[in-house]
């Protein structure tokens, strides 16, 4: 996980490496939009397999399938748990009491801690939704070249600025966690174990100890990266990239996605209208079926 | 090692957890329906075994405190072999009797309201809750639609406010034809309520007269009847904010089903604390077509000739004033076999407001009751549980029983069999959850069982389809 190899994209002959950047950023917003658009559990679920098997077909190594994995785990199983405890829409319905109302101090404070089961599911839903944007995330991280992405994004006309710093955060993210393993090498040298214990002050202490530095290091490598990028004339060149056209297929491909990407957000547009109150349509009753049971 | 061992755990995590997630957003991957021989529950008398469990998915857990049941609906077809089952969550879904899916179809954005086998069987009947308060006529065999017909062109609806009109209750006639009671309410700040209620009649293709022919009913109707000739149609009035402006004064209305004539209306008296009497569920005509039944939200029980003479009326459970608080219960179903007639009443409830507790439990609460023809009672069986459901299956009454709000008892749960019209229990159908509809054939009971969850947290019952057949058949 520490190992910056497995965070910097590599190149490879898959499909998915091969891939336009234009197309991979246009899947990934199509991803993104219908990660938020959608509010069923299934499309969802059908959404995140999907892009998991993105990865197959990446053949990410299995270092990047671990890093995906502790990554998905923990975001999964932590929104359904957090969501399960605090869920406070109705109805809901206790699965499990774990701190009885009736016990001292805590449950008379608190009117005891239930896990909700409506709140598992919400937990769920928005675990899939998270999910599926980390998965597209760090698959367009892994097989695209930083410096193809940022052609692209000045291609498009992006702001010189914005397209910068977004680069030179996902450069900086192998980064951050090579500094990560040399904070945590240096704390053991000292003698120190963060995971000796599972008490939470500890667990408080060892963040401290291991972010300060981080932060520190961070702050220094910015300044000296503001430095040198003013001293060469930051934005004051030609800010503008021209990438050759798209074949044919891939220019159909866009097309595509940008027409999938269009008739999704009329379909919410549409339902959201009469979800609202706003305005129905009954020869589009069809469609309004269609959105409650599927998406 | 203990990397492979490490990257095994953690790969393992990730595969379950996916694995369960799949699970529980596709619970049909894991739907059983047909019991295993093995696991044959016999009834208490021995009489039925059960057969089949279908589960429905999940719904909202109700507990005590809640009012009101679980939403859903069964009917078996004419010839006993199917059955077609309206969920809370918007599936329709026709089984075998035996637990094997025939086809399954969502209805969309609407609710699920009503639902009938035409009597040849070979069409469904489905009523809903939605912007356009449709009933939809399906193929029984494929699902497929062949019709549908839109309440909203009379009722209206008001998208902002979200008062859609819906199918309140489905019945049909000997012929095919099939009658529909629309109705959409609107609860205004001032607490006066409007009512648009219409009835539908269809012939087997989806033609369609209305009842009252030109204008909308301006009363609650919620349910209808159609004699056994299929000549006189009958329907009851409920009101909940009564004015003197109201069209629809009187509590019962008989129409011709022909021209669509009103024929006559009949007005009962009130009593206290009520300011009208209601009637939600009823009047049901005799199998000679002589006489009507109905029961009242207020306790009453209501005995009628055709031509809308009132020949008794009783009295099952009078409003008790009790820590200056009315408690009563509610009447509920009716139905008649040969010279009898057989009502009964459901939970105690608050008349200040039904969806609060009541202190003491009305002794007349969740019964049925037996009358002759001339009005004397010949005898009442206390269910000890809301009567959800009646069905008179020939000489045997299937009824549905669920929760008793005031005494929790989840032991009583299940469908009572009764001699009919001698109310004598039969037999004993237990179920974990209360069940909150029944529907039952010559050799088959099918009850719909929700679940419950006790004061405990403890959950009992799930939803689900509970299949007995009687034993030796």
């Amino acid at each position: 996980m520490y190992n910056r190899q497995v965070w910097e994209a590599t190149p490879a002959d898959t499909p998915i490496h091969k891939m336009d950047v234009r197309i991979k950023l246009a899947l990934l917003a199509a991803v993104m939009l219908f990660a938020v658009g959608l509010e069923g559990a299934r499309p969802l679920f059908f959404l995140f397999v999907c892009s998991l098997g993105m990865h197959f077909v990446a053949r990410s190594s299995v270092q990047r399938w671990q890093v995906l994995a502790v990554f998905l785990l923990v975001g999964l199983w932590g929104t359904m748990v957090s969501q399960a405890l605090f869920y406070n829409q109705e109805p809901r319905t206790m699965i499990a009491c774990l701190v009885s109302p009736t016990t001292p101090w805590i449950g008379e404070w608190t009117g005891g801690i239930f896990i909700y089961r409506e709140g598992l599911e919400h937990g769920a839903v928005q675990a899939l939704r998270s999910g599926t944007m980390l998965t597209c995330g760090l698959l367009i991280c892994w097989t695209t070249d930083p410096r193809q992405l940022l052609q692209c994004f000045l291609h498009w006309r992006m702001p010189f600025e914005v397209a910068f710093m977004v680069i030179t955060s996902l450069r900086f993210l192998p980064v951050i966690f090579e500094e990560t393993a040399v904070v945590f090498t240096a704390q053991r040298l000292r003698g120190f174990e963060p995971a000796r214990s599972l008490s939470p002050v500890r667990w408080i202490r060892t963040a401290f100890y291991v972010l300060f530095p981080i932060l520190a290091r961070s702050l220094r490598r910015a300044a000296t990266l503001a430095l040198s990028v003013e001293s060469r004339g930051f934005g004051r060149g030609n800010s503008r990239a021209n990438l050759p056209m798209l074949p044919l297929p891939q220019q159909f491909a866009c097309v595509g996605i940008f027409a999938v990407i269009l008739v999704g957000a009329t379909l919410k547009v549409i339902y959201s209208l009469q979800h609202n109150g706003v305005a129905y349509f009954p020869q589009l009753r069809g469609v309004y079926d269609f959105m409650a049971v599927w998406l | 090692m203990k990397q492979t061992i490490r990257m095994a755990v953690l790969f393992g995590l990730l595969a379950m957890s996916l694995v369960l997630l799949a699970i529980h957003i596709f619970p049909e991957l894991g739907r059983q329906g047909k019991r295993q021989d093995s696991q044959r529950l016999l009834s208490q008398m021995g009489r039925f075994e059960q057969v089949a469990e279908i589960p429905l998915g999940k719904v909202e857990i109700r507990g005590f405190r809640q009012m009101g049941s679980t939403p859903g609906l069964v009917r078996l077809s004419p010839a006993g072999d199917r059955l077609v089952i309206g969920t809370e969550n918007g599936d329709v879904m026709v089984f075998n009797i035996d637990g094997s899916s025939v086809w399954r179809r969502k209805i969309g954005m609407g609710k699920i309201s009503a639902l009938e086998y035409s009597p040849d069987g070979g069409r469904i009947l489905i009523g809903e809750n939605s912007q356009q308060g449709a009933v939809i006529c399906v193929d029984a065999a494929t699902g497929g639609e062949k019709w549908r017909r839109n309440s909203v062109d009379e009722l209206g609806v008001d998208l902002r406010q979200k008062t859609f009109p819906g199918i309140m209750s489905i019945a049909m006639d000997e012929s095919g034809n099939s009658y529909a009671v629309a109705l959409r309410s609107i609860r205004f700040p001032n607490g006066q309520t409007d009512y648009f209620a219409r009835i539908y009649k269809f012939d087997a293709n989806g033609r369609v007269e209305l009842f009252p022919r030109d204008h909308n009913l301006d009363v609650w109707v919620s349910w209808c009847d159609i004699d056994p000739s299929g000549n006189l149609l009958v329907f009851a009035t409920s009101d909940y904010t009564p004015g003197p402006y109201r069209r629809y004064q009187n509590n019962i209305y008989q129409f011709d089903a022909r021209t669509g004539q009103n024929r006559w209306s009949l007005h009962t008296e009130t009593v206290e604390p009520y300011e009208r009497t209601n009637m939600r569920f009823g009047p049901k005509w005799s199998q000679d077509g002589k006489y009507m039944s109905g029961v009242s939200a207020d306790g009453r029980a209501f005995f009628v000739d055709a031509a809308g003479k009132l020949v008794w009326s009783r009295v099952l459970s009078a409003p008790q004033r009790i820590q200056g608080i009315f408690v009563n219960a509610t009447g509920l179903h009716t139905q008649q076999i040969g010279s009898y007639a057989i009502f009964s009443t459901g939970n105690t409830y608050n008349r200040a407001n039904w969806q609060l507790p009541t202190p003491v439990e009305h002794p007349q609460s969740n019964s049925v009751f037996l009358f002759d023809r001339e009005g004397n009672l010949r005898k009442r069986r206390k269910l000890g549980g809301m009567i959800e459901e009646m069905k008179l299956v020939g000489q045997e009454l299937a009824v549905a029983v669920g929760r008793n709000i005031r005494t929790k008892d989840a032991s009583i749960h299940g469908v009572a069999l009764l001699s009919a019209p001698e109310l004598e229990l039969v037999d004993w159908l237990p179920a974990a959850g209360p069940c909150v509809a029944v529907a039952a054939s010559p050799k088959h009971v099918v009850a719909m069982e929700a679940p419950l969850q006790l004061d405990s947290g403890e959950i009992v019952g799930s939803y689900r389809i509970l299949v007995w057949r009687k034993t030796g058949m």
